[in-house]
């Protein structure tokens, strides 16, 4: 039976890095799959990830004890995608069709060519639609449909108050509903 | 009830807060062709948002670890400051000798003057400058501590607490050996109450 984060984080702490590396391989997925959502390109997901993993690294101290580790770790991810945000609106903005990059995404269980088609013009479409969210919205979303965390813990992860998550995925899901109603009756 | 009232209470639902709608939202949902087709295309577009494909990590930990330190900054700390709790109880063995060297005199003192009230005074005023000194040893150790690990402030507290009873205990020991002595010299005076 694998050590519990509590465990692998106090391993850490006690100098022994083999505690955080195996964090980083229990949570590397969650993590780069809400900065992909977010963010929208491959390689900046993997970027964002790896310095949410760093980030966390550094701030182990102050995770508290018998505290999940998936809303704190989220937490972190969330503020190096916000960083990127800013980078970007200082930069240039980045055009959707440079972000809709399909190197890393795996191939569902669809087989016929027409449904692959089908099905690629609709994540797509999915995935425009996310990207288009304001960037609250679009966090609360992620985290609850693709990180499967509780309005509790999106709370604290985003420092918002429930009412306030509760709020901003009501919003969410109305504009994904407009978005995608197009893609929804063909 | 009106639509605003039905969406309110679908919303909570798809926020999983209820799992069955109520008897009023089900007869809204039959009699309201509005909130029905709402309900539906909001139904598909959160399906097909569930259904959208996995993105697959890259070896991210690979990355992560390649950029650390070998040891964490908290464990390095620790190693570079930390004083083996040894160290520590000889540091506060060390105060309660000084302590005492300075009731010994004190207690000289007193055997000199052959005065069992003046021994007593010694007495009771030394057992109170150590009970004052234990307590502050014991209390400003783990506050100086509370800002850094709770357990860890509260070990200090202890493994300073039982060496200071332990060195209370020697010095009373002491202090009755020696109103021992007076009241062998001068059995007339007055029976001596000692802790």
């Amino acid at each position: 039976m694998g050590s519990s984060d509590a465990e692998l984080v106090q391993r850490c702490l006690q100098g022994e890095n083999s505690g955080f590396d195996e964090l980083v391989k229990n949570y590397q997925q969650q993590v780069y799959r809400f900065c992909y959502h977010m963010l929208g390109s491959a390689d900046e997901s993997a970027d964002a990830a790896q310095e949410s993993f760093v980030n966390a690294y550094y701030a182990l101290a102050s995770f508290r004890q018998g505290a999940a580790f998936k809303p704190w770790i989220l937490k972190i991810a969330s503020n190096a995608c916000i960083d990127r945000f800013r980078k970007r609106a200082r930069q240039r903005s980045v055009a959707l069709e440079e972000l809709a990059d399909e190197r890393h995404i795996l191939p569902s269980g669809d087989s016929s060519p027409e449904d692959l088609v089908l099905r690629s013009e609709s994540d797509r479409a999915i995935r425009e639609a996310v990207l288009r969210l304001p960037e609250k919205n679009r966090a609360a979303l992620v985290m609850f449909y693709f990180n499967s965390l509780s309005l509790k813990e999106i709370s604290a992860a985003l420092g918002r108050p429930i009412n306030t998550v509760k709020s901003d995925l009501r919003i969410a899901r109305e504009m994904l509903r407009r978005k995608l109603e197009g893609v929804v009756s063909t | 009830m009106n639509c605003n009232k039905a969406r309110e209470i679908l919303d909570s639902a798809f926020n999983g807060e209820q799992p069955a709608l109520g008897r009023e939202a089900r007869e809204h949902l039959r009699e309201c062709n509005a909130c029905c087709e709402w309900q539906a295309s909001m139904s598909q577009a959160l399906d097909l948002l569930k259904s959208s494909p996995e993105p697959s990590a890259p070896d991210i930990a690979s990355m992560v670890m390649r950029d650390l330190p070998s040891v964490h900054p908290a464990a390095a700390h620790a190693q570079a400051s930390g004083r083996p709790a040894w160290r520590s109880l000889a540091w506060l063995g060390a105060c309660w000798m000084a302590l005492i060297l300075v009731l010994v005199p004190v207690l000289v003192a007193a055997l000199q003057s052959l005065s069992l009230d003046s021994i007593l005074k010694a007495y009771s005023v030394g057992k109170a400058v150590a009970g004052a000194f234990g307590v502050f040893l014991v209390v400003g150790r783990a506050v100086a501590h509370v800002a850094g690990h709770c357990a860890e402030a509260l070990a200090l507290a202890a493994a300073s607490f039982g060496p200071a009873i332990a060195l209370i205990l020697v010095t009373n020991v002491v202090l009755f050996a020696a109103v021992l002595f007076v009241w062998r010299r001068h059995p007339g005076t007055t029976s001596v109450c000692l802790i």
